[in-house]
């Protein structure tokens, strides 16, 4: 425990928030449609040709080869600046990318990293079906092998940004016949292949970014499976330790400053001497907390361990914490609230994280049963 | 940039205070001392000291250990898993005091455990003895007082004993804030251990206690306190980890690190503590069984520090967020992004 005085990582805090002083977008993202994808692929192009793309990612695939540490200083100064803190990139940048690096054949790698990278091909993430929601394993969606490709068909839900994705990261079931752990495969699939379809979903948010997404004989090589076939499930775990655990580290670092602002808005609506302002104080504690658990995981991962189940622990803290955020932002605006703005959006949105990546209650079951050894 | 991680050091600080506490203040022990014996005598009290304990963080000069923060947490937080006995944290807080406000002969004193130093609440003393000191860390000053006369009164926490504070005079008055902020870092360290002791002992339990056919463990009811426990443990270990780190430092974060460590360290042992009570059912609700210690410990450190003092550092001091001083600076903390944002 202590603090550690690296000239080198100063440096580069001084000139990521240089780079981002000058450089983030000020126009507002748009909220749909194909002005979205090419807002977030030109913010991502622009920060690839500054090299502030895959920071940590490898430089044999674009990445700069830098430690987690310095990508972590790149989402503090990126929430600093207010940075754009969505993207249809997020599951290319958070989940396909970082398990591809993990798990991913070296030919599978140089295809897909650098276009990653460089802002050119969105992903989504082909995981839910209508049975198999924090019951992942329960997946019905089959491939059949077939000399060298697989036969897809079945139905994915509750697929973010499908209609924007080039590539999905499916989880199908490959052997039918074997226990529901080992029957699976994680395939890499063109979107843009015959037969798939995708049909979005109007959200309580009025927006339509999950997606139902159809395979009907969709043909998919077979060079396309990651790991082993059948081996999807050691694959699905390394991604969702990714997600649970540093992926989306930018999400959680993004909410600081917007307590920053809700804490002005309270005072200039002279709000800040009641419930409102000592529940701020709350949040602000449990802001820097999240913060402060980042660095603990980090500490811990920079020696050479695997995401555990604290990251289970940190995304049940965080998704409440976040919850919590946009409800209070509604409380503080009062009646404003009851016509659509980005704060009202934003409670009705955030429904999503107790429920998405497996619901809370399932994380806390999870919890009970690895962390403590409760019996299930 | 932190490493959170313990060194061997550290570590070796943690796990030796840990093993004494085991033997001498284990929960055994503590069950057959019967009420008002449960504080530290005079030859524990040595140990503690020879252990060095309360001079951690004393410069090596001033005879002490010349180390900080993050190792005196290490040691009040153990002191938290046991709600043990003895006013380690307030002495450690005074004996830092009395070394940066040149009052060395106190500070022997209370280095060679002549004299020990308890927190007052308002105006009732926690584990003070007639001659001891009492600290009152306030916001812009902390107080150190010798209490001249104290008269017992019946306190609730059965691991400490409560005084009224009858006669008493000044020792030294220390400017600023590092009274409260050090405090605010130990105590909810202590607490941190509060909150861990109790998620192991609900865990324990739901994994033994069997109803209904199976452990009551196996019951989402239960799992999930039990859960929401480990989940403010490690929330609550981070923070505190965090803002000893600064502290130790003179980090210009660590007022703002220390305001958050306390106010989630008192949310999180004041749930922690009752759900703990709830997991036990009926057996916890006996004072045989080691739950109410707990839930009473919580209580009294709820109590130390003023609430309000908390909230105003919450509300009005801001973390830079960067884990480097900006500029190298030391000092009182701007609202950084406040100010960036108007700006821009």
């Amino acid at each position: 425990m202590r603090l550690l005085e690296a000239a080198e990582l100063q440096e580069f805090r001084g000139e990521a928030r240089s780079w981002l002083h000058e450089n983030v977008p000020r126009d507002p993202r748009p909220e749909s449609g194909s002005e979205m994808r090419a807002f977030d692929a030109e913010w991502i192009r622009c920060q690839y040709d500054a090299g502030w793309s895959g920071i940590d990612w490898p430089t044999q695939y674009g990445g700069r080869g830098l430690s987690l540490l310095e990508q972590v200083i790149w989402y503090e100064e990126s929430a600093r600046a207010g940075a754009p803190d969505d993207s249809c990139f997020t599951i290319a940048f958070g989940h396909a990318g970082p398990t591809l690096i993990a798990k991913g054949s070296e030919e599978q790698k140089k295809t897909y990293l650098p276009p990653i990278l460089r802002g050119e091909t969105p992903w989504c993430q082909g995981f839910s079906e209508p049975d198999a929601g924090s019951d992942i394993a329960n997946v019905r969606t089959r491939a059949e092998l077939d000399g060298d490709r697989l036969l897809v068909n079945g139905q994915k839900i509750w697929t973010s940004y499908a209609e924007h994705a080039d590539f999905c990261e499916l989880l199908v079931r490959t052997d039918p016949n074997a226990e529901r752990h080992r029957g699976l495969s994680w395939l890499i699939v063109d979107l843009h292949s015959t037969g798939v379809e995708v049909r979005p979903i109007r959200q309580i948010d009025g927006r339509n970014e999950v997606c139902e997404v159809f395979f009907d004989n969709v043909e998919v090589p077979a060079a396309n499976i990651v790991g082993e076939l059948h081996g999807g499930w050691s694959v699905t775990l390394a991604t969702l330790a990714i997600e649970r655990g540093p992926g989306f580290l930018d999400w959680r670092l993004a909410l600081i400053p917007v307590i920053d602002q809700l804490i002005d808005e309270a005072r200039e609506r002279r709000l800040l001497d009641g419930g409102i302002g000592d529940r701020l104080a709350a949040l602000r504690a449990e802001a820097t907390a999240v913060w402060s658990m980042a660095y603990l995981q980090i500490s811990e991962a920079v020696q050479g361990g695997v995401p555990g189940p604290e990251t289970t622990v940190i995304r049940t803290f965080f998704v409440e914490f976040q919850q919590r955020v946009a409800r209070i932002a509604v409380e503080i605006m009062g009646a404003d609230a009851l016509r659509w703005n980005e704060w009202t959006r934003r409670w009705l949105t955030d429904f999503r994280m107790t429920i998405g990546g497996g619901t809370v209650d399932i994380q806390r079951n999870v919890i009970g049963e690895r962390v403590l050894g409760l019996p299930r | 940039m932190m490493d959170l991680q313990l060194d061997d050091v550290q570590r070796e600080i943690a796990d030796s205070c840990r093993s004494l506490l085991e033997r001498e203040l284990g929960t055994q022990r503590r069950r057959d001392l019967g009420p008002g014996e449960g504080a530290v005598d005079d030859a524990l009290w040595e140990r503690c000291v020879d252990l060095g304990w309360l001079a951690l963080a004393v410069p090596e000069a001033s005879g002490g250990l010349g180390m900080g923060a993050a190792e005196e947490v290490l040691v009040a937080r153990e002191l938290g898993r046991f709600a043990a006995p003895g006013p380690f944290v307030a002495t450690m807080i005074a004996a830092g005091l009395l070394d940066s406000t040149g009052q060395p002969a106190v500070r022997d004193d209370l280095l060679a455990g002549h004299v020990r130093a308890g927190f007052a609440v308002g105006s009732t003393g926690i584990d003070v003895r007639r001659g001891d000191l009492v600290v009152r860390p306030g916001p812009t000053s902390t107080r150190i007082e010798r209490a001249l006369e104290v008269e017992p009164v019946d306190g609730v926490d059965p691991n400490s004993t409560a005084v009224q504070i009858t006669a008493a005079e000044l020792v030294v008055e220390a400017p600023g804030t590092r009274g409260l902020v050090h405090s605010q870092v130990l105590l909810a360290a202590h607490l941190v251990g509060v909150v861990e002791a109790v998620r192991d002992s609900s865990a324990e339990y739901a994994r033994t206690r069997v109803q209904f056919g199976k452990p009551i463990g196996a019951f989402q009811a239960v799992k999930h306190r039990c859960a929401d426990m480990a989940v403010s443990a490690y929330a609550v270990r981070a923070q505190v980890f965090v803002a000893a780190t600064m502290l130790a430092a003179a980090h210009c974060d660590a007022a703002f690190h220390a305001a958050s460590a306390y106010h989630l360290a008192v949310d999180a042992a004041r749930q922690a503590t009752a759900d703990n009570v709830q997991n036990h059912g009926g057996i916890g609700y006996t004072a045989e069984h080691d739950c109410h210690h707990y839930l009473k410990r919580a209580l009294l450190v709820e109590f130390i520090l003023d609430r309000s003092d908390v909230r105003r550092a919450l509300l009005e001091q801001g973390p830079t967020h960067s884990s480097i001083p900006a500029g190298g600076r030391v000092g009182p903390t701007v609202r950084t992004l406040d100010i960036d944002r108007r700006d821009s």
